[in-house]
């Protein structure tokens, strides 16, 4: 049995994705990962649930990416806080934590707002343009983190095959209306 | 030579990084000649960049109403922290200026405070209360039963006579000084609302004064403001349910005072004891709570 067993589970119903799952993730790290932060690296509790909610969503990113995986080799609030601890060591800000959280190797990558809201903005407005059926099966598959059977399901298709095919062909229209923008 | 042609699914895989490690290496090696895959992994990234961004935007929007949500909450978690001296410097300013500033966030401090205070002396009386217990089982133990209950409670009794033979007797006698009695009974009361009429304005402001008195224990002036509030009480000619309400708070609060100020004598304890014996007494509960601990073994 893996050493962090308890953790894998929990991290197999975050990729799942469900809003309940998160919410309680959200309220369990909260507290924690605020008092530290605010101990340890000297915020104040706005700037605590600043790094909180930009830490999370690297998180997020990381789990539904999958690039978090079992088998793994620290607790889920280990890899939270040492994702804060990256995310202030990027700001050039310092803590005095060195020997109670390890390293880990993520990739601190704080989008702002505004990168965020451009890349958001860009593929949505692909998606008006795409038509229905290549809309809602991406959304299941990229949004809501369908898997294909679970796809094939909810748009009453026969088949996985077919629900893998039509995905990357909607996959294609979108990369097709791209390349269009960008010879504009 | 036939080259691979890399399917939208590799390239998919490619920036999902979910390709298998050989198909990957010979992706990557590929991928820094041809101008072309280079195009195509950088329209894809984008686009699934883009549906990155959609989710965090929504996991950020959800986050932001939790937190709003329980706003509330978070601000008294900070101030219990900051009662237990576990922030950093910054967020402990952060909390002074805010109680400055903010007069809902220092009325929560203010409670949680009074809460908290509670909370220590409720510990502290359990704990008493039951090493009264103990005292008691050991007093009605027969002789012949006596020698296996004290080897039994060994660990116990090395715990009481530590607290004892260090000092423990005179920190539980502290405990039980009048002063300490008096901050864990005393609270703040209601002095909110209106009953209108001046002379009941002026009669408001006169209790709240007696009362800031009391709160920073100058116990003569209290003494005096609660014993002249008494006096003019019954002229006031309020309803039942509000003169009741005075009555039985002046009565408690000059108790206090008289208590903080050491003034103990026969007078105290007959009246001590007349409210703790009224069963319509608003304070007759905190009266015998309070005459258990003026008898107890520690004074």
């Amino acid at each position: 049995m893996s050493k962090y067993q308890e953790a894998e589970n929990r991290l197999k119903e975050l990729q799942g994705g469900a809003d309940l799952v998160w919410k309680s993730f959200y309220e369990d790290m909260r507290s924690p990962f605020r008092l530290f932060f605010m101990k340890k690296a000297s915020l104040d509790p706005e700037e605590a649930g600043q790094l909180f909610h930009d830490t999370m969503i690297i998180f997020h990113r990381n789990v539904i990416r999958g690039k978090l995986q079992a088998p793994l080799h620290s607790t889920l609030k280990t890899y939270l806080f040492g994702i804060g601890k990256n995310v202030l060591r990027k700001e050039g800000r310092k803590g005095d934590w060195e020997n109670e959280i390890p390293e880990v190797a993520v990739e601190a990558v704080v989008e702002s707002v505004h990168e965020r809201a451009a890349k958001a903005d860009l593929v949505r407005r692909l998606l008006s343009q795409i038509g229905d059926s290549c809309r809602r099966l991406l959304e299941l598959v990229y949004l809501k983190g369908y898997v294909m059977e679970a796809v094939a399901k909810e748009l009453n298709i026969k088949n996985e095959g077919t629900v893998r095919k039509r995905k990357f062909d909607c996959l294609k229209k979108m990369r097709q209306l791209m390349e269009e923008r960008v010879d504009q | 030579m036939d080259e691979q042609v890399y399917t939208l699914e590799e390239i998919e895989g490619f920036c999902l990084g979910s390709l298998p490690k050989a198909k990957r290496s010979a992706f990557e090696a590929r991928l820094e000649t041809d101008n072309a895959l280079q195009h195509q992994v950088k329209l894809i990234q984008s686009i699934l960049d883009g549906f990155s961004a959609i989710r965090s935007e929504d996991l950020a929007a959800k986050m932001k109403s939790w937190a709003r949500a329980s706003q509330e909450t978070e601000d008294a978690e900070v101030i219990e922290w900051y009662m237990g001296g576990d922030l950093g410097r910054k967020a402990q300013d952060f909390v002074e200026k805010r109680r400055e500033t903010d007069p809902e966030f220092e009325a929560l401090f203010k409670s949680q405070e009074s809460l908290l205070d509670g909370f220590e002396a409720a510990r502290e009386a359990s704990f008493v209360d039951q090493m009264a217990k103990w005292e008691e089982e050991a007093k009605t133990e027969t002789p012949v039963r006596r020698l296996n209950p004290w080897i039994k409670r060994l660990s116990i009794a090395s715990a009481i006579l530590l607290l004892v033979g260090i000092g423990g007797r005179s920190y539980m006698k502290s405990q039980y000084s009048n002063d300490k009695l008096f901050a864990s009974f005393y609270q703040m009361p209601n002095i909110g609302g209106t009953l209108g009429g001046q002379n009941v304005e002026g009669f408001k402001e006169n209790f709240s004064s007696a009362h800031r008195s009391l709160q920073a224990q100058q116990f003569d002036e209290a003494i005096q403001r609660f014993t002249r509030l008494q006096t003019d009480l019954p002229a006031l000619e309020l309803d039942p349910l509000a003169n009741s309400y005075y009555e039985d708070n002046l009565q408690w609060s000059l108790l206090l005072a008289q208590l903080g100020n050491d003034s103990t004598g026969q007078e105290f304890y007959i009246e001590l004891q007349a409210i703790a014996d009224d069963a319509s007494h608003e304070y007759q509960s905190n009266a015998q709570a309070l005459l258990d601990k003026l008898n107890s073994f520690w004074r």
